[in-house]
């Protein structure tokens, strides 16, 4: 991929902080940070979730102002803080891991949603000229889509490209530094090395890249070198090539933690892989506790399986697989036909998802998606929302129980800050995530369905996960979990069934579960489409 | 203030208070019903042509006209949770069918008879309790129902859940389009019951009557929220409202101010009021309570026009809907 090599001499660097600090009323966020950029590198900014990644960000984005004593340096003069207009024509740019491009518009509106369109004389906009302009941005990252539609009918990567095309956008100053946060988040695995490429593309036109991730796999396949945040303190900046995985996984994690994490580890440990999951579950001696059976949605065709109590029960497939809508169908949260058998004689048929919770089935949804919780409620109303009604007696909610529970819970899986009536949006992605966890364990589940679980979870909060999953697994409650990362399912599995066109294609069991198991069923059983559109994608 | 002036903005603001605390209930659960205006119209005009031009006695015509209020309420489900069309659009055209039928009702004319005051005996309006009229009894007492089934019982939690966020509401089985046509019924029958109190206190029902209602509810119920710390829509603070702001509009009539100014107080106040509120949160990085009044003031048009199943038919999809704004975080 062609590192840059980087010999640092002082007129390369691009930018240098200096003594930066920022401290919000409740804590210090940034602590002395010296961070250095060189120019056209492409350097990846590590860290787990509330390290400072955001803030620091927003420091250079003109969006927050740091204590005085700080200083930036950027191409050669102080940068002046708290002006985002000042930062963007000094040539800072971002794309927000929100990306900020609405759906309804089409590429060329997008892109002017930046710095306005071209105008004619009388005031009109020049279409032709906007249209050229789009055109010529979209060239840069050699890119050809249609730029008419709508961006919502757009590949997710196409999205992307649309955000970072409208940051190097140069009609107010040349873009020097492209600062891209997260920028993995809502894509599909297949379309990582698209965006990959199309980054490798903006640096070759002459801009540095600050590659903002807690994915380490990620950074080291793009990133010359990395720098680490950690509580608000910089850990130093590492050329990538000489650095083992392990190194940097230390320096992120901070105190030796021997539960390194396999997604930040990558490649490197797929050896290891087997002996993850240290549960031993021979579901061949179990009766099956659930019967699904005619499973239909409008990407699933038809999928009958068994699930046994306690089992963990992997869902793969790629994008298009119906592996996406697999946990919804299930439950009735989208449209689906499906009936459900219980050991106990009794049946369920065509679910909704107030039935599926009367029964015991329970939909959990990554924190990020659209029903996941309700981000104006507390963490406490969050929790007890799906059974509020155990907690009420005739004209009163009992507080006392309320409290009692979520407390439990707040305990038990560590959700911090430990105030139940705390509002939900301000916790960090991970503590969403548990409260989302502790909502529906709160349910007493026989079966709880996972969608993508870790998806945008920092390390800490993904183990933390899969010991929830594991601990409850181990004491009776079924799972399932639907997801893009193998990493996910190696971990926690006992048995995967692996989905192509709505159908399941493969099922792999206990040893037979590894990271190249999965992927090479999901990708090898694929003599059509799918591997068609997975080979155009790289 | 003399006791006089007490009682007469207590009996003069309890209409608008009962109408306030009809829209509070879809409030909650995030559906503006704009057709309060249009039902206390039409309510207080059959009301008064069933009571004068028919002699029904007072019970039956009672029962009639909250059985018009219900039918509103019907008819605004079916336009915002059956079709789905967004609520300040939908229950506004409704607002506009009510007010013509008021008009088609009267014949476009002030029904009033001295008949009209005997007619309601004692039940409404004329029967006094150390000044102040009963109908600021009727809003006491429905203030802390309204209060006690918000704060107090789980269907109060689930229609704050489904006002917050309905997707999230559906997915934990929360019956969210039931909750919903709930408070669009309860609307209406306590916007009709305004209706009936207003035709009672001043003897007379003319069509459009209602529609001076309708910003005075309106502000009385986002003043509300912003009374307590919570923020959220509350019957208590509700009511306080609709005082503040009648008291305020009381001593601009009294001062003699030109007969424009309530409106223009009430609007200003509700800007005011809200307003100060955001500028007050929105300095601070911690502006928690906030969120909530923020995202019911927006204009929520995902509410009835979502397709569900499109909503969450991806994983990717998902994220990318979550991103579908520009962000500034």
């Amino acid at each position: 991929m062609g590192r840059v090599s980087l010999m640092i001499s002082n007129s390369d660097i691009l930018l240098s902080t200096s003594n930066l600090s920022k401290t919000f009323p409740s804590q210090a966020a940034l602590d002395n940070v010296n961070l250095k950029i060189a120019r056209g590198e492409i350097q990846a900014l590590l860290g787990q979730n509330g390290s400072g990644k955001s803030t620091l960000i927003k420091v250079l984005a003109g969006i927050h102002t740091p204590d005085s004593g700080s200083e930036v340096n950027f191409d050669g003069a102080p940068l002046a803080f708290g002006s985002p207009r000042e930062s963007h024509r000094r040539g800072l740019r971002f794309v927000h891991q929100a990306l900020g491009v609405i759906n309804e518009l089409s590429a060329i509106e997008n892109i002017s949603l930046g710095f306005g369109y071209r105008k004619r004389r009388n005031g009109l906009i020049d279409w032709s000229a906007q249209r050229e302009k789009t055109r010529n941005l979209l060239q840069k990252l050699h890119l050809d889509f249609d730029i008419d539609i709508p961006a919502g009918r757009l590949r997710p990567v196409d999205r992307s490209a649309i955000a970072i095309s409208r940051a190097l956008d140069e009609d107010e100053g040349i873009s020097k530094l492209l600062i891209l946060d997260e920028p993995t988040a809502a894509l599909p695995p297949a379309e990582v090395e698209v965006l990959f490429s199309l980054i490798r593309k903006a640096r070759e036109s002459g801009t540095t890249i600050l590659y903002v991730s807690h994915r380490l796999d990620e950074v080291l396949e793009i990133a010359d070198r990395a720098s680490v945040l950690r509580d608000g303190c910089f850990e130093g900046t590492e050329e990538l090539r000489n650095m083992k995985p392990r190194d940097i996984i230390q320096m992120v994690m901070g105190a030796s933690d021997g539960t390194a994490n396999r997604r930040m580890l990558g490649d490197d440990v797929s050896e290891t892989v087997t002996h993850v999951n240290p549960r031993h579950l021979d579901q061949n001696q179990k009766e099956p506790s659930m019967v699904f059976t005619g499973l239909v949605s409008s990407t699933i065709k038809n999928i009958d399986f068994k699930l046994g109590k306690g089992e963990i029960l992997g869902i793969a497939g790629l994008t298009g697989s119906g592996r996406e809508e697999f946990a919804s169908a299930l439950v009735g949260a989208v449209e689906s036909t499906l009936t459900v058998e219980f050991a106990d004689g009794t049946t369920l048929v065509n679910p909704t998802p107030r039935t599926a919770r009367v029964k015991g089935i329970v939909l959990v949804l990554p924190n990020r998606a659209v029903g996941a919780s309700a981000k104006e409620l507390t963490v406490k109303e969050n929790i007890v929302l799906p059974i509020q009604g155990k907690y009420s007696q005739k004209f009163h909610v009992s507080k006392h129980k309320e409290l009692k529970d979520v407390r439990k819970w707040i305990d038990l899986i560590d959700i911090r800050p430990r105030d139940p009536e705390r509002a939900y949006a301000l916790l960090s992605g991970g503590n969403q995530q548990k409260v989302i966890f502790a909502k529906w364990l709160n349910t007493e589940p026989r079966l709880m369905v996972l969608d993508d679980p870790t998806s945008g979870v920092d390390i800490g909060a993904r183990q933390v996960i899969y010991e929830l999953v594991r601990k409850n697994g181990n004491s009776g409650t079924s799972f399932i979990v639907c997801s893009s990362d193998t990493d996910d399912l190696v971990a926690l599995c006992d048995r995967i069934l692996i989905l192509r066109d709505g159908v399941v294609s493969a099922e792999l069991q206990g040893k037979m579960i590894t990271d190249v198991a999965i992927t090479s069923a999901m990708l090898t059983v694929n003599s059509g489409s799918e591997s068609d559109r997975m080979l155009r994608t790289l | 203030m003399t006791k006089g002036t007490v009682t007469a903005i207590a009996n003069n603001y309890a209409i608008s208070g009962i109408a306030a605390i009809a829209i509070l209930l879809p409030l909650v659960t995030g559906i503006f019903d704009v057709s309060i205006g249009g039902n206390i119209s039409l309510s207080s005009v059959i009301c008064a042509s069933l009571l004068i031009h028919l002699h029904w006695p007072i019970a039956i015509v009672l029962l009639c006209t909250l059985g018009v209020g219900a039918t509103i309420g019907l008819v605004n489900s079916f336009v915002v949770v059956v079709l789905r069309i967004p609520s300040l659009i939908g229950t506004l055209a409704v607002a506009g069918i009510a007010d013509s039928l008021s008009i088609a009702f009267s014949g476009n004319q002030s029904i009033s008879s001295p008949a009209l005051i005997g007619a309601f005996g004692n039940a409404f309006s004329q029967l006094q309790l150390g000044g102040f009229s009963i109908s600021v009894l009727y809003l006491l007492v429905l203030v802390i129902i309204v209060d006690v089934v918000l704060r107090q019982t789980a269907t109060g939690r689930y229609s704050y859940a489904v006002g917050f966020d309905p997707e999230v509401s559906r997915l934990a089985g929360v019956r969210v389009r039931g909750l919903q046509v709930w408070t669009l019924v309860l609307s209406g029958v306590l916007g009709a019951f305004a209706g009936v109190i207003l035709t009672a206190h001043v003897a007379s029902a003319s069509p459009n009557s209602g529609d001076t209602y309708l910003l005075p509810a309106f502000a009385a119920v986002f003043v509300g929220a912003t009374q307590f710390k919570a923020k959220r829509f509350n019957a208590l603070g509700t009511l306080i409202a609709v005082y503040m702001l009648g008291t305020g509009q009381y001593g601009l009539v009294i001062a003699g101010a030109p007969t424009w100014t309530p409106n223009l107080f009430q609007g200003v106040a509700l800007i005011a009021a809200i307003g100060l509120t955001h500028l007050g949160s929105s300095r601070q990085a911690d502006n928690e309570s906030f969120f909530r009044l923020k995202k019911i003031t927006k204009f929520r048009l995902s509410i009835s026009s979502g397709k569900k199943s499109d909503q969450i038919s991806t994983v990717s999809e998902v994220h990318n809907r979550d991103g579908s704004s520009i962000a500034h975080d």
